[in-house]
């Protein structure tokens, strides 16, 4: 019996380098593995303020398009405030000489517009503008419906660009019916 | 020797419970779920590439002719889901024999098309369409429209699973 204690002792040492060298290697792809996902992890986060560019001008044109097309003919100037302040210097110039009109005829019609935003789409975006698409469902009531509200459901084309870290209109057109 | 060996075994089970973690995150884990602030969490060449997928797939549904209606409605199912082929299928039965009669046929045209929600398993394009209908010899007629078209990843590629016109 005393003749195994040697024995044993030479087994535990065999085991004990057998797990050292086991830790290291363990160690080193521990060390290798922490190596890729700190590199993944940083791709990500890039990845992930790109990909929040798709939410802020979705927003962006939803809120604008939204602004437009809820108007009333008791208070038109606050729609023209909203549409401008969410708009670029030069788009805002254009939108202010075509408003004109638009408070005439609306008054003259008593018209009272609603709409809400269904979807809305990004055509195309980059860091400092974008194409985003919006479809919406509302009603107009006025003189020329009987007082009674009837659809008007919108294709919108927005474009943006972004400003001080803000996304602002630079243009916006209904889209027709193209196909003839 | 007993703590030297115990220290050791602790020690390989941390690592080999770190590196299941660094396992799990660079290829197990889900990636994120679309929200109205992160709507796409793709990259822009894979979210284009579904949309141009449900583009193509939503012209080549939503077109048929009288002349080879039931040829059309098949090809249509095979850019489809099961489930929604099958929804497509009773509905496209429910009007085949007036679509015939009637001699329509339907043209769909994509005039812009655009994501709204992106992940790797599931993407959503706003489509606006026009449609334009010939009926017989009453001329023809087009109409715009906007739909949400939502196609799934599967083995035969990106398949649309629904279409939603409002």
């Amino acid at each position: 019996m005393a003749g195994d204690q040697p024995r044993d002792g030479m087994v535990k040492g065999g085991l004990s380098r057998l797990l050292a060298r086991l830790v290291v290697g363990l160690g080193v792809l521990a060390v290798v593995g922490g190596v890729f996902v700190f590199r993944e992890h940083q791709t990500g986060s890039q990845a992930t303020r790109d990909q929040e560019r798709y939410g802020a001008v979705q927003a962006a044109a939803s809120d604008q398009v939204s602004a437009l097309l809820n108007i009333d003919y008791r208070n038109p100037q606050a729609t023209i405030e909203t549409v401008k302040a969410g708009s670029t210097a030069e788009f805002a110039e254009q939108f202010d000489a075509a408003t004109g009109g638009l408070v005439e005829v609306t008054a003259q019609a008593k018209s009272v517009m609603t709409a809400d935003v269904l979807w809305t789409g990004v055509v195309d975006v980059h860091p400092d503008s974008a194409t985003v698409i919006v479809a919406t469902t509302g009603t107009v009531t006025n003189t020329l419906t009987g007082e009674k509200p009837a659809a008007r459901n919108f294709r919108i084309k927005v474009d943006l660009v972004q400003e001080d870290g803000r996304w602002l209109m630079s243009g916006l057109d209904f889209v027709p019916v193209v196909t003839q | 020797m007993r703590n030297r060996l115990i220290a050791l075994i602790a020690a390989a089970v941390c690592l080999v419970g770190i590196l299941g973690g660094e396992a799990w995150y660079l290829w197990l884990s889900d990636g994120p779920k679309p929200t109205a602030e992160r709507p796409v969490t793709v990259s822009d060449l894979a979210q284009a590439t579904a949309v141009d997928a449900a583009r193509a797939s939503a012209e080549e549904i939503l077109s048929t002719t009288w002349e080879d209606y039931d040829a059309q409605v098949e090809k249509a199912q095979s850019l489809m889901t099961e489930t929604f082929a099958i929804e497509y299928g009773e509905t496209s039965g429910d009007i085949r024999d007036e679509f015939i009669a009637s001699k329509t046929s339907v043209d769909m045209k994509v005039v812009w098309a655009g994501v709204y929600r992106a992940s790797a398993e599931q993407v959503q394009a706003l489509l606006f369409l026009d449609q334009v209908t010939t009926r017989g010899d009453s001329g023809v007629r087009t109409t715009p429209y906007r739909v949400l078209v939502t196609v799934v990843s599967s083995e035969r590629g990106w398949l649309v699973s629904s279409i939603e016109a409002r």
